[in-house]
């Protein structure tokens, strides 16, 4: 099965890079980039990014680049960034990368100067989230969407307007945007575009709308059919217990906000070249392949989008504005606290 | 003997050691700004906010204080039947008592959501809708107080075995009713593990994040600890706040462990001296099979039907398809039988938590002892420094434990930090205190007369401990070890955050799962889990004769 895996992604590589003098070039970068990682030994990244992607990560990478060990400090964005933002009060960042929810939360870092600027050739194969001065790029895509339960009554929910309808009350949920990040970039593309704001969460809540704590909380609320429907993220539609549930991804038609995850290196990384060779090969078409048979658009643009879900040039976009979304945080979550408690 | 007494000492220095460093460290990030000037803006803003500091801490005060009295009622009203009476049967409450202990909080929570919630389990076998909310206040009031019965259960229980019979008999002679015996008698012997008790699920109710958040969330509700993790886990982080408020949180723990203190103190407590003690259980009467039914029913339910409904999880293959056989699967337990990582989890979970279950009840062996056996000297005030710090660390929240740790111990002089080291005085440092009431408890009981007798006869003090002081002591030292055990495995809120590749617990395994919504597979590690502990338990109950001390008379 790996052994399969690997012939298929050095097949892979080599039909995207062709035979061209450039490709050559970047074997041959790649290749001094290796031997000084295999002197390095190790690459460790901080993550939010779920362990069963990891995993196929670290197979396909050792596979191919043996004598590097792959670890991860696997936890929630939100512990990740306290265990950044602590080790580097300490002055002992122990991670080479680090790969998070949203570019919200990566400012703090690049203020503090913890990231490294670095614009391999994969760069030119992707087009959001490009940091302008080179410290991260977007890993992946998630899309924040509708989930709908046509058992349990939301087989009319097409829109985000939808879930104000009165016929909707007692049976909508959404995710809290105090706990969950990509909630406060969804809500936040909404509190923004005025067609929606305040008053649509005011309308939500006379909805009796169930406010719960995180993104999978709402999958399972309308997976389970305590809920209708709700707003969170289309990922879990591609998860093996929601797979074969009642529970349906609907993209609404005011758009679905694309939440583009970053992906940086650390300046101080303790494994320079195998954090930039890993960081290579996360941008490798092999390794974006991976999101998306799980259900997550690939940041590249060359890979083909998770089936069930138009190509992403195709994808009608609610585009969230997160230089807007991070400098009215405490003003939103102000207003959501004087909405919803809490 | 003289080995484990130094070592014990070694970990009682290191205990308060670590603490104050890591005190220091949230003092620094509490107040230092970052150009190294001390600043108490953060401390302004806590104490003007309402929504930093006084909305959250009323809501933690709202629900540590009924959630402490009910336990502690209940708990203890459990463990005199198990112990005292002749309930049948009584002999087997531990494990059932133990078992929503064991469910870490946040499954607990998410359990009772599967049942309560529109549609859920309840609906499902009944028919008709749940008759309480799935979520809000009085969830999260009757969640906590089941999950916290079994502090009130083993501290009461030890307890009760040392008390001196006679003074029970002596009632019943002088013509009081059982009722006023139980009453006049049985509850003011009980009173310094009731006392135990209450410090012990307060605090614990302060600190807990995982029900209050899950349950809370839809109505708002904010606790003193969900705030301090939303302060420290979303952006824009605010670390220094987080830290003024487990600061606060540390000085409310203080006050009230202070409180007690002085309530408690100038009564005599003793019970147990060298004279001849054999219990005799009390006769339930006619009341025995109704209260044997009524105990039995409802504690398997309430215990059973959460541990059920998470076993029912593990086994769904899809969501919304219905809950019966048909849509059972085995498939979750396979994968953890051919997990590399989860084999190597349960290691972690086991070498860890017996450590700290040993390490923390030695520690509160020589902290409980010092406190009470040297008060006024140089000794004796350290150790009660100690007996306060230990609560404190208790009473804060895993993350903030967590934090310091990073902050005191990466790098510099002792690297502890991405060892599994690290996991090992975490979890010391949070549990030890249950450990040092749980002693205390049981030792304020005990005379010093039979001591007194043995350095006449010349003994060492050393061998008196040994001797006589730690077999009196047995009851509260397996409880103590029990509940020190039982915590460190659902441990989440610390490791998530200190946990590096290869240190990784099951409690840690189960909790990622359940944040990347793959529930089924989180909640079979979690089934796993809790069934080892269980098991461990009813094993010890078998075998241990200590155990049986706990239990029998």
């Amino acid at each position: 099965m790996q052994r399969r895996e690997f012939l298929q992604s050095t097949a892979a590589t080599v039909a995207s890079l062709g035979l061209t003098h450039l490709a050559q070039a970047q074997d041959a970068d790649i290749e001094s980039l290796y031997a000084q990682a295999k002197k390095e030994g190790k690459v460790v990244m901080y993550t939010s990014v779920p362990t069963f992607l990891l995993s196929r990560w670290k197979n396909l990478f050792q596979a191919k680049y043996s004598g590097i060990e792959v670890e991860f400090f696997r936890s929630g964005t939100g512990k990740v960034l306290a265990r950044v933002e602590t080790e580097s009060r300490a002055g002992s960042l122990g991670g080479d990368l680090v790969w998070l929810a949203d570019p919200t939360t990566f400012n703090g870092m690049i203020q503090q100067k913890l990231l490294l600027s670095y614009e391999p050739p994969e760069w030119k194969h992707i087009t959001l989230a490009k940091n302008p001065q080179g410290y991260f790029v977007a890993g992946r895509v998630l899309v924040g969407c509708l989930l709908t339960n046509p058992k349990a009554g939301g087989a009319s929910i097409k829109s985000f307007a939808d879930l104000a309808r009165p016929a909707m009350k007692g049976k909508i949920c959404i995710a809290s945007p105090l706990v969950s990040g990509s909630t406060n970039i969804i809500d936040g593309a909404l509190w923004k575009d005025p067609r929606f704001g305040w008053t649509y969460f005011e309308k939500l809540k006379k909805n009796e709308v169930l406010v719960l704590n995180d993104v999978p909380d709402v999958a399972r609320a309308v997976a389970s059919g305590e809920r209708a429907a709700g707003i969170s993220l289309s990922l879990y539609k591609y998860q093996p217990e929601f797979a074969n549930s009642p529970m349906q991804v609907v993209l609404p038609t005011e758009g679905a906000v694309p939440i583009a995850s970053p992906l940086g290196i650390f300046a101080k990384a303790p494994h320079p070249a195998a954090a930039k060779l890993f960081y290579r090969f996360l941008l490798s078409p092999v390794a974006q392949t991976v999101l998306s048979e799980a259900g997550i658009y690939p940041a590249r643009t060359d890979v083909p989008a998770p089936s069930g879900l138009p190509d992403f040039d195709q994808l009608k976009k609610l585009l969230p504005d997160f230089a807007w979304i991070e400098s009215h945080q405490r003003e939103n979550q102000a207003q959501w606290r004087e909405l919803f408690g809490g | 003997m003289a080995v484990a007494a130094a070592l014990s000492m070694l970990a009682v220095l290191g205990l308060l050691a670590f603490s104050l460093l890591g005190g220091w460290e949230l003092l620094r990030t509490a107040f230092e700004s970052a150009s190294g000037t001390w600043s108490f803006h953060p401390l302004y803003r806590a104490l003007t906010q309402h929504y930093m500091l006084a909305g959250p801490l009323l809501n933690s005060l709202l629900l540590a204080i009924p959630v402490a009295l009910a336990a502690t009622l209940l708990g203890g009203l459990l463990a005199w039947l198990a112990v005292r009476s002749d309930l049948p049967g009584g002999l087997w409450l531990l494990p059932l008592v133990a078992l929503p202990h064991v469910i870490p909080g946040f499954q607990l929570a998410s359990a009772w959501v599967e049942i309560f919630s529109h549609g859920g389990l309840w609906q499902a076998a009944l028919g008709v809708p749940a008759p309480m909310s799935a979520y809000g206040y009085a969830a999260i009031v009757v969640v906590m107080t089941l999950h916290l019965m079994l502090f009130p259960f083993l501290l009461v229980a030890s307890n009760l075995q040392a008390a001196d019979p006679a003074l029970e008999e002596a009632g019943r002679i002088a013509g009081l009713t059982p009722a006023k015996v139980f009453l006049r008698i049985t509850i003011p012997l009980a009173r310094p593990a009731l006392l135990g008790s209450l410090l012990l699920v307060f605090a614990y109710v302060m600190e807990e994040f995982g029900i209050p958040s899950l349950l809370g969330t839809p109505s708002g509700f904010e606790t003193l600890t969900t705030r301090i993790y939303g302060l420290a886990t979303t952006t824009p982080l605010d670390l220094s706040g987080a830290s003024v408020l487990a600061l606060v949180l540390g000085c409310i723990a203080l006050g009230v462990l202070w409180m007690q203190l002085r309530l408690w103190a100038g009564t005599r407590l003793e019970t147990l001296s060298g004279k001849a003690s054999r219990q005799g259980r009390v006769r339930l009467g006619r009341w025995r099979w109704p209260v044997a039914v009524l105990v039995w029913a409802a504690l398997c339910t309430v215990a059973l039907a959460p541990f059920g409904a998470l076993v029912l999880v593990s086994l769904l293959n899809s969501w919304g398809q219905g809950y019966g056989p048909d849509h059972w699967t085995g498939s979750r337990y396979a994968e953890l039988l051919h997990s590399e990582e989860l084999r190597r989890a349960l290691r972690n979970t086991l070498a860890l938590a017996l450590g700290s279950a040993l390490a923390g009840t030695a520690i509160a062996v020589v902290i409980a002892y010092a406190s009470q056996r040297f008060r006024p000297r140089f000794v004796g005030r350290l150790a009660l420094i100690a007996d306060r710090v230990s609560f404190v660390t208790f009473a804060v929240p895993g993350l903030v434990i967590g934090l310091a740790l990073i902050l005191a111990f990466s790098g510099g002089w002792l690297p502890l930090y991405g060892t599994p080291w690290i996991l090992l005085v975490a979890y010391t440092l949070r549990f030890s205190g249950v450990g040092v009431r749980t002693v205390a408890a049981r030792l304020s009981q005990i005379g010093v007369e039979l001591e007194a007798a043995a350095e006449v006869a010349g003994l060492s003090r050393l061998r008196i401990l040994a001797r006589i002081v730690l077999p009196l002591l047995a009851p509260a030292l397996v409880g103590s070890a029990v509940l020190i055990f039982v915590n460190e495995v659902k441990e989440i809120s610390a490791t998530s955050l200190l946990a590096s590749q290869g240190s990784e617990t099951l409690a840690y395994e189960a909790y990622i799962r359940f944040q990347e919504g793959n529930y089924t597979q989180g909640s079979a590690v979690s089934v796993v889990m809790i069934t080892g502990v269980i098991a461990v338990l009813l094993l010890g109950r078998l075998v241990g004769r200590s155990t049986q001390d706990l239990i029998t008379t």
